[in-house]
């Protein structure tokens, strides 16, 4: 019994957890209205969005690599999602109008999101540009990609379907989180139980080593780009759906809170050490402290200088404390 | 065997897909929806002119009595007899008079009413929501979008135009005496009157 | 070494329990000491016409008796939407709105609208005639009329111009647009050589007037979207020695400007009333809490022209008594 209570603690995402529960504590003792089931609510929902993220953020970071393009790859599916939605191709001589369905749409972007993800996986494995550089570059496309496609205009006016997605509940949670719960149980599931997804850890550990053991390296990282792209997409349509509208500086900056969950969550930004659920943890810790600074009224400000420290703290903690061996 | 199953239901799955993400009809159908949303002012303004014009110039205040209020106590005065949109310190009125044109431009026709009072009458261009606003004929709140609210003054300033103006522009001259019902828009703050503008809703000739 | 860890789990979770504990106790949505709360949401506070319009709003909901907090959208409806999620689950008994986008804000609306809080619009409207119990605009169209008016008669009908528009997603900066252009669009001889956007900010606008200069030497004047872009077009113009030769016309009613507007610098602008509608919203926040529910769905605000005729008459935002 001591040993399997061993073996939990010594779990990586042990830390960030304790790390969530005081934080809860603090928070509910300082603004009576955190511990609320509509704000529990709220911040689950809220977090849904960057979760999506963050699932396919992690693996990416398994592997060793980077992918900050996840913002741009989101408003350009969303934008996509919403402008099918409303136009779809006209055909005079037949006086025939075909239009994309809800489905349509959301398979559309899924599309456009596992394309851009599998363009940054082809730069960085067939060319070998740094992950940085090539999901940097793809940052900016995706941007302008959105930008022309919208001309600068939100799109609105969705329609039922969208908004069912966005602010509607299924069986008392909200639609949004059911979302995100589908994907981290699915990717949890993947990376812990499947062939491929001990291999994403293996590649991260030693890409070396495993390409030597016959792992099909490239093939692997190719796929986890295109994921990531995928899960980008979803939150791409996420967001479209919550505010019916599709803004073109949608995601902007969503990398950021992305790279932060997955780091406070334990994952190594080096690869092959980390989990979904850390990351999932992280992402609460990200949603809880946003939400408990703004019900504490707490300056916009003032809310970056402390998710800055956070950051820097969870991370060194994770590196200072006992418990941790290194491979 | 296992390769051909495997090309087999991605077909499957590509059809479904295909068949699921799309849906037709007819395009004219379409366009004619289309139509449909868009705001169409023409409807509610030709009504109005058609309906409550009579009224409106029935109950229009004379000159006289108008420049008399606005000496007194003119907020009060605004109150009762103008109408505002809003907030705001700018009020219109449906004013009565007659007056000799002084002189006339392509752009304006120029007159002087009792007081000494200066006032122009379009004759190009009407700008301006005044005539849409002193007829009170409309309600911002009936209209989903401001702009739909402006739709309205472009058509009726159009309709002025060709209705009210064009037909008499050729008879237009100095010396000229003119009966008209105009609106007329004045800042409280703003006393006493300098030059006005006058939309009109009728006119005539007299000499 | 472990079993210190140990024993720092065990403490946080007693800890948390009692937090937890002791939180609950204290109930959920707290009435606070008898004070009711009004949230005064604004599209951004990074620009002084909105914080003005927050401020007094604030204020004015103060001086009525309420507890008002400020919250700030960033410019971005996602933030928007998050501050409503958490007004609506804090006990705020009323809204005072300033929406970043009259299509993607009419969500938030309705959704406050079903909680049973009022929502009141201040400057900007949603396209919806029912979800805001009130709606107090600023007619920018009309304002841009008449100061396209002055802009024709100051030309005499015949010129150059250039136009900054605002941001695109507003549907204030196409208002206040196409209430200039019904004018001037009548004059053939006013000639408009461009037309960029700087998102209603001074230093985009001063790069792009500068941008503008360069491909055009012929400009004599430009129209920009608000009082901010058109102090950077003035810095751009004094920068290129042009002052006084390209005449600048803004809308807003800035403190800026005003002073612009005296010194010379600047032609002319739409003074807009956000004191006004901060006000009219708090109290008609504040009547409809009382029990009114009698309330005109869209109330607009006159825009008043300002030249240098007139501008002895008017302050920052608002005119003077």
């Amino acid at each position: 019994m001591k040993k399997n209570f061993k073996v939990i603690i010594d779990k990586p995402v042990i830390k960030p957890l304790v790390a969530l529960l005081l934080m809860v504590g603090v928070m509910s003792v300082l603004s009576g209205n955190f511990a609320t089931t509509d704000n529990f609510f709220n911040v689950l929902r809220q977090v849904s969005v960057n979760l999506c993220i963050s699932v396919g953020m992690t693996m990416v970071i398994l592997t060793g690599g980077i992918d900050l393009s996840v913002g741009s790859i989101l408003a350009l599916s969303g934008a996509v999602a919403a402008g099918l939605s409303k136009n779809g191709f006209s055909f005079p001589a037949a006086d025939l109008y075909v239009g994309f369905t809800f489905w349509g749409c959301i398979l559309a972007a899924l599309l456009i999101g596992a394309a851009l993800g599998a363009f940054n996986g082809w730069m960085i494995t067939r060319f070998k540009v740094p992950p940085f550089v090539a999901t940097l570059a793809m940052l900016t496309i995706a941007r302008g990609l959105t930008m022309l496609y919208t001309k600068g205009f939100p799109i609105t006016g969705l329609g039922e379907s969208f908004s069912f997605l966005g602010t509607g509940w299924f069986l008392g949670v909200p639609m949004p989180v059911w979302v995100a719960l589908l994907i981290v149980a699915f990717f949890a599931f993947f990376m812990l139980k499947t062939r491929t997804g001990r291999y994403i850890y293996a590649i991260g550990g030693n890409k070396k080593a495993s390409l030597l053991s016959g792992i099909k390296v490239n093939k692997i990282i190719l796929w986890v780009y295109t994921l990531a792209g995928i899960l980008s997409a979803v939150a791409g349509l996420m967001v479209t759906a919550r505010l019916d509208s599709a803004q073109p500086n949608a995601g902007s900056g969503y990398e950021l809170d992305s790279i932060a969950a997955v780091v406070i969550g334990g994952t190594s930004l080096s690869g092959g050490k980390g989990s979904i659920a850390g990351t999932v943890v992280g992402a609460l810790i990200i949603g809880v402290l946003n939400n408990g600074l703004v019900l504490l009224n707490v300056s916009p400000f003032w809310q970056q200088v402390i998710k800055g420290f956070v950051i820097l703290g969870a991370v060194i903690l994770d590196k200072v404390s006992p418990g941790k061996s290194e491979n | 065997m296992r390769k051909s199953l495997k090309i087999i239901l991605a077909l499957v799955a590509f059809i479904l897909a295909l068949y699921f993400s799309f849906y037709t009809e007819s395009l004219s159908e379409r366009q004619l929806k289309e139509q449909f949303k868009e705001f169409n002012p023409a409807q509610v303004v030709d009504y109005c002119w058609e309906h409550k014009l009579e009224d409106l110039v029935r109950h229009a205040i004379p000159c006289e009595e108008f420049f008399e209020g606005l000496q007194g106590d003119a907020e009060s005065y605004a109150e009762r007899q103008g109408k505002v949109l809003g907030i705001g310190s700018n009020y219109f009125f449906v004013m009565q008079a007659r007056a000799e044109i002084s002189s006339v431009d392509e752009h304006n026709l120029y007159l002087i009413l009792n007081r000494d009072v200066k006032a122009t009458i379009p004759l190009t261009n009407i700008f301006s929501n005044l005539a849409r606003d002193a007829s009170a004929w409309f309600n911002p709140d009936d209209f989903q979008n401001t702009m739909d609210f402006n739709a309205l003054s472009s058509y009726l300033n159009k309709k002025i135009l060709q209705e009210v103006l064009a037909p008499l522009s050729e008879r237009f001259s100095t010396g000229v005496r003119i009966e008209f019902v105009a609106a007329v828009e004045v800042n409280i703050n703003d006393l006493p009157l300098k030059e006005l503008v006058l939309i009109p809703y009728k006119i005539e000739i007299l000499s | 070494m472990k079993n210190n860890f140990l024993a720092l789990l065990l403490a946080a979770v007693v800890f948390f329990a009692l937090c937890l504990g002791l939180s609950s106790c204290r109930g959920g949505k707290k009435k606070a000491k008898g004070k009711d709360k009004i949230a005064v949401v604004i599209s951004t506070l990074n620009n002084p016409w909105f914080v003005v319009l927050g401020e007094t709003a604030k204020e004015k909901a103060i001086e009525l008796g309420y507890d008002a907090v400020l919250f700030d959208s960033q410019n971005n409806p996602s933030k928007e939407t998050e501050h409503f999620d958490n007004i609506l689950s804090s006990g705020y008994k009323a809204i005072l709105f300033n929406p970043t986008d009259a299509n993607g804000s009419v969500v938030n609306v309705k959704a406050a609208k079903k909680a049973g809080i009022p929502v009141f619009c201040m400057d900007r409207e949603i396209n919806d005639s029912e979800a805001a119990v009130s709606q107090i605009l600023s007619d920018n169209f009309s304002g841009c009329v008449a100061l396209g008016q002055y802009f024709v008669k100051k030309f005499n009908g015949k010129g150059n111009y250039v136009e900054i528009l605002g941001l695109v997603g507003d549907n204030n900066t196409w208002n206040r647009s196409k209430g200039f252009h019904s004018v001037v669009d009548n004059f053939p001889q006013l000639v408009m050589l461009a037309q960029q956007t700087a998102d209603f900010d001074q230093n985009k606008a001063m790069e792009v007037m500068e941008s503008m200069m360069q491909a055009h030497s012929n400009i004599d004047a430009v129209f920009c979207g608000n009082d901010a872009m058109a102090m950077g077009a003035y810095q751009a113009i004094l920068a290129a020695g042009k002052a006084g030769r390209i005449l600048v016309f803004g809308f807003d009613g800035s403190q800026d400007a005003i002073n612009a507007i005296k010194e010379g610098k600047m032609e002319a602008t739409g003074m807009q009333f956000p004191k006004t509608m901060a006000r009219s919203a708090a109290e008609f926040a504040d009547r409809y809490l009382k029990g009114d529910r009698n309330f005109q769905k869209k109330v607009p605000v006159a825009v008043e022209l300002v030249t240098p005729e007139n501008v002895h008459k008017y302050g920052a935002f608002e005119k003077l008594e």
